[in-house]
């Protein structure tokens, strides 16, 4: 294993890297000191690759967390699978000496996203927390916003979808479900978010460290997903965002993922 | 040369032959119009059917967010380029053989256009909503994103169908106002409001004149900016394979050589139909016929320098595009090099093949059966193998029905525009019939051209 | 007897030519007076009347620099108005300016110059005016807008002696 401290340092080389990882927490596009009288934000993602089993339990919960459709096995076969986080697997080595390798990904919410700027009606933008929003009534679905995500993550409505019973009666209330034309993605939970905040409005509070997380994270048998606000010490994302093993995925694009991944650590 | 000079024809004579198209009226003007148009009726209810179901009804899928819409797009555009270039280039280089073309070309280079821009539209996932890519004060208080190359791509073909049709239209205008004196009824109401009241007063004239010479040498570079926005739409992507810094000038090159390729093809066309051929002669096959040699060569080089670069980066994301270019889509490629450089440089290269009309005419169809196969390849291999997701696309019925429904559009709306405008510009072939002659030099004849001044 | 004017026709450029010299010199009569008509341009210089400056040119750069003016509000002053970030690029970044910038400078530069062209033409105007129908079909004509009975008659005079096909009144509105 490489040493610790020079693989942080390789990893954050990027274009906006000022070494030892410290890179976007200080240099964030869109600071405020406050935000509507919150401390800013910053939300953002670790995976551990080390505890990732690769059994799709994250991508289950989301599915039901999201009002994801289920489109069957002809339309996910034809390449019109909806999913707003997947579980890559990489086969590693030639048969008897092989291994399976798993990686979950989500939308990264890239600071620089490349499908932010392509929007010509501006449906999908980067909000002040450093969530790579979509505004699904605003859509047009010229879909370049798929085109240029580098992670494949956005996903379009095909076709209309439909929830046959009782399966229309699970509906997350707090999720729009989409119409056909438009492009929807992971969105790091926002309604969990939200909903967490006006919590904590309500109760005259600040946000407590980990008082919530997405539904993947939830859902995550061995806790290989961590969410949080990476502007507060406090928060376990905080303390994994910059541990010696994060890489972020393509990082040589230069998008600035808000997702972290932990490499796993090899015997 | 001597036997291909214009017989004299006295002004009348000119009046009748060029404005016979619109004159009078065949079956056959009827059954080409109902046929194109019932191409289109299919298309559109096709169009009418994608709505209903939605954007998947093409095949479409992940990481394929673009196909047969798009490829049709930018073939349009392209085949839309030549027609205002080589009226334009042509004025500005005083060739006197423009006349008899300049007025066709225009015309495509409007209907072309106009279908390309119906795919921008189509190709939306819901395109009731298109309005909201238009730059207008609303309710919504918001604008269009201007950053994004699609509202580029969207101003810069506004913008061109805009000038093309002024471009057009400035040079109708003393045709409408002789069809306004050879039309009854409902016809001659109509030429008389288009013609603007035009009389033909050297005050209008000497405007004319400069109008022309300021919309032909502005509008090259519009019709240039807006191919290599086309090309930007893929070039300014992240994709393996689409962002490249050729797809600008190779997207010019390309869309010149299908526009050459469309000239000849409508040059034919409407010689054919309205038996022009003592107004487009083979001389004129032959000039294009040598200037679409010459782009021929030019975009090949283009077309070989894109995979090149790709191939000698070795970055791997280019490697697995290009690999699967040449391997999925070595059928496409094929009829590329067929279609696109064995046919036209085997025929092209002999001055007899390029004077025989219906020759070109095959030439005109093979050129573009290659620049429509090359856009396939422009737009789906490289999506196919992005970074990390790979994926297929097989285009179904529905996208074949738009594709065909968008020959329909074009051909019925060149089809009806040739009923109400002379396909070739009168008063730009009389004006050249009296400045050409012949004179006689020590017992020889010698045709002599009177030399148009500078245009300005 | 009002205003009227005569219309000469003429088969031959030279006839022509030859008519608007005399209605010039020995017809005294004024460039505005007078007025060529066929249905297809001359080379510069050959049968002009017309001595009215052209502006089109001045127009359109004037219109070229409007539309450089309202290209830069259109894409980086509209996205002022509500200010969305995206994608870590400015809220206007210049080379979505520059592109948007050009393509109005075109539009508004050709658009003014075709409208232009139209004010200094007096054109769309339907009234009816003189004019004859055989211009239309290859004869060239001149018209000299005569104030009085005497001047008109000397004018057909002129244009009879020039060579005309044909010469006539015409009572509608001269421009």
């Amino acid at each position: 294993m490489p040493d610790a401290k020079e693989l942080a340092a390789e990893r954050s080389s990027g274009p906006s890297g000022s070494g030892e990882g410290q890179l976007e927490r200080d240099s964030l596009p869109y600071s405020k000191d406050t935000e509507g009288g919150r401390p800013t934000r910053k939300w953002a993602m670790t995976i551990d690759l080390d505890r990732c089993t690769g059994c799709h339990a994250c991508e289950t919960a989301c599915a039901a967390e999201n009002n994801i459709p289920v489109v069957g096995e002809q339309q996910a076969h034809q390449g019109r699978l909806h999913q707003w986080i997947r579980v890559e697997r990489y086969w590693e080595g030639s048969y008897p000496n092989v291994k399976a390798r798993f990686m979950p990904i989500p939308c990264q919410h890239c600071d620089n996203a490349p499908c932010e700027p392509v929007c010509p009606v501006y449906a999908t933008y980067h909000n002040p927390e450093g969530l790579n929003a979509m505004a699904y009534n605003r859509c047009v679905g010229t879909r370049y916003c798929g085109n240029n995500c580098p992670y494949d993550v956005r996903m379009f409505n095909w076709f209309e979808h439909s929830w046959d019973e009782p399966l229309n009666q699970h509906l997350n209330p707090d999720v729009t479900v989409r119409e056909k034309g438009v492009m929807e993605k992971c969105t790091f939970c926002v309604q969990r978010i939200r909903r967490a905040e006006e919590k904590s409005d309500a109760e005259g509070r600040e946000l407590e460290p980990d008082e919530f997380t997405t539904a993947c994270a939830q859902a995550c048998p061995p806790k290989a997903i961590t969410f949080g606000n990476v502007k507060d010490d406090r928060w376990s994302v905080s303390k994994l965002w910059n541990d010696p093993r994060r890489f972020r995925l393509l990082e040589e694009l230069g998008t600035s993922p808000a997702v972290v991944y932990l490499k796993t650590v090899e015997d | 040369m001597y036997d291909e000079l214009p017989v004299p024809l006295t002004a009348a004579q000119v009046n009748t032959d060029l404005t016979r198209n619109i004159t009078q009226t065949g079956w056959l003007w009827w059954a080409i119009l109902g046929l194109f148009g019932s191409v289109f009726g299919w298309g559109a209810l096709v169009f009418a059917y994608q709505i209903y179901n939605g954007m998947g009804a093409y095949g479409n899928n992940r990481p394929i967010y673009w196909a047969l819409p798009i490829i049709n797009f930018v073939f349009w555009a392209g085949v839309a380029l030549s027609g205002t270039m080589i009226s334009a280039i042509l004025r500005l280089l005083h060739a006197g053989w423009r006349r008899s073309l300049t007025r066709m070309t225009e015309t495509l280079t409007v209907c072309a256009l106009a279908v390309a821009g119906v795919f921008p539209l189509l190709h939306i996932g819901r395109n009731w909503t298109f309005f909201w890519m238009l730059a207008y004060p609303n309710e919504r208080q918001l604008w269009p994103n201007y950053k994004s190359p699609l509202l580029w791509d969207a101003t810069a073909i506004s913008v061109y169908l805009t000038t093309s049709v002024i471009f057009w239209y400035s040079g109708l205008i003393p045709d409408f106002a002789i069809l306004r004196e050879r039309t009854q009824g409902w016809r001659r109401t109509l030429y008389t409001v288009l013609c603007l009241g035009w009389r033909g007063t050297d005050r209008e004239w000497r405007r004319l004149k400069v109008l022309f010479g300021i919309l032909t040498v502005m509008i090259i570079p519009v019709f240039v900016s807006l191919h290599t926005i086309v090309g930007w739409d893929f070039g300014m992507s992240i994709v393996p394979g689409w962002h490249s810094n050729i797809f600008a000038p190779y997207f010019v090159c390309g869309a010149l050589y299908s526009g050459c390729g469309a000239v000849l093809i409508i040059m034919y066309c409407v010689r054919r139909s309205f038996h022009l051929e003592q107004y487009i002669l083979p001389k004129h096959f032959d000039n294009i016929g040598k200037v679409l040699f010459s782009i021929s060569l030019l975009w090949f080089y283009f077309f070989a320098g894109d995979a090149w670069s790709d191939w000698f980066s070795r970055d791997p994301s280019h490697i697995n595009w290009l690999y699967f270019m040449f391997h999925g889509y070595k059928w496409v490629l094929a009829l590329i090099l067929v279609f696109g450089i064995l046919v036209p440089f085997s025929m092209l290269a002999f001055g007899k093949v390029r004077r025989t009309p219906w020759l070109m005419l095959l030439v005109g169809i093979s050129v573009n059966i290659a620049m429509f196969s090359e856009r396939v390849t422009v737009v789906i291999p490289a999506p196919s193998r992005n970074i990390l997701t790979w994926g297929n696309y097989t285009p179904n019925w529905v996208g074949i029905s738009v594709t065909a429904g968008a020959i329909g559009l074009f051909g019925f709306l060149y089809t009806l525009l040739s009923k109400f405008i002379p396909i070739v510009s009168i008063w730009e072939f009389r004006e050249g019939d009296h400045a050409e002659g012949l004179e006689r030099v020590g017992g020889g004849e010698m045709p002599v051209v009177i030399r148009e001044e500078a245009i300005g | 007897m009002a205003e009227t004017t005569v219309l000469g026709l003429f088969e031959e450029i030279e006839q022509a030519a030859s008519a608007l010299n005399r209605l010039r010199g020995e017809g005294g009569k004024a460039t505005e007076d007078l007025m060529v008509m066929s249905s297809v341009p001359f080379p510069e210089g050959v049968l002009e009347s017309d001595k009215s400056p052209i502006r089109l040119t001045t127009v359109t750069a004037v219109f070229a620099f409007v539309g450089i003016a309202f290209g830069i509000l259109l894409a980086g002053g509209t996205a002022q108005l509500y200010l969305i970030p995206g994608g870590g690029k400015p809220i206007s970044p210049a080379p979505s300016i520059g592109i948007i910038a050009y393509e109005m400078m075109m539009l508004f530069a050709l658009t003014a110059a075709f409208i232009a062209a139209l004010y200094e033409m007096r054109l769309p105007s339907w009234r009816s005016k003189v004019y004859d129908t055989r211009i239309s079909e290859g004869l060239i004509g001149i018209a000299a807008h005569c104030a009085d009975e005497e001047q008109a008659e000397k004018a057909e005079q002129l244009c009879r002696d020039a060579g005309a096909a044909d010469v006539r009144r015409d009572a509608r509105a001269f421009e």
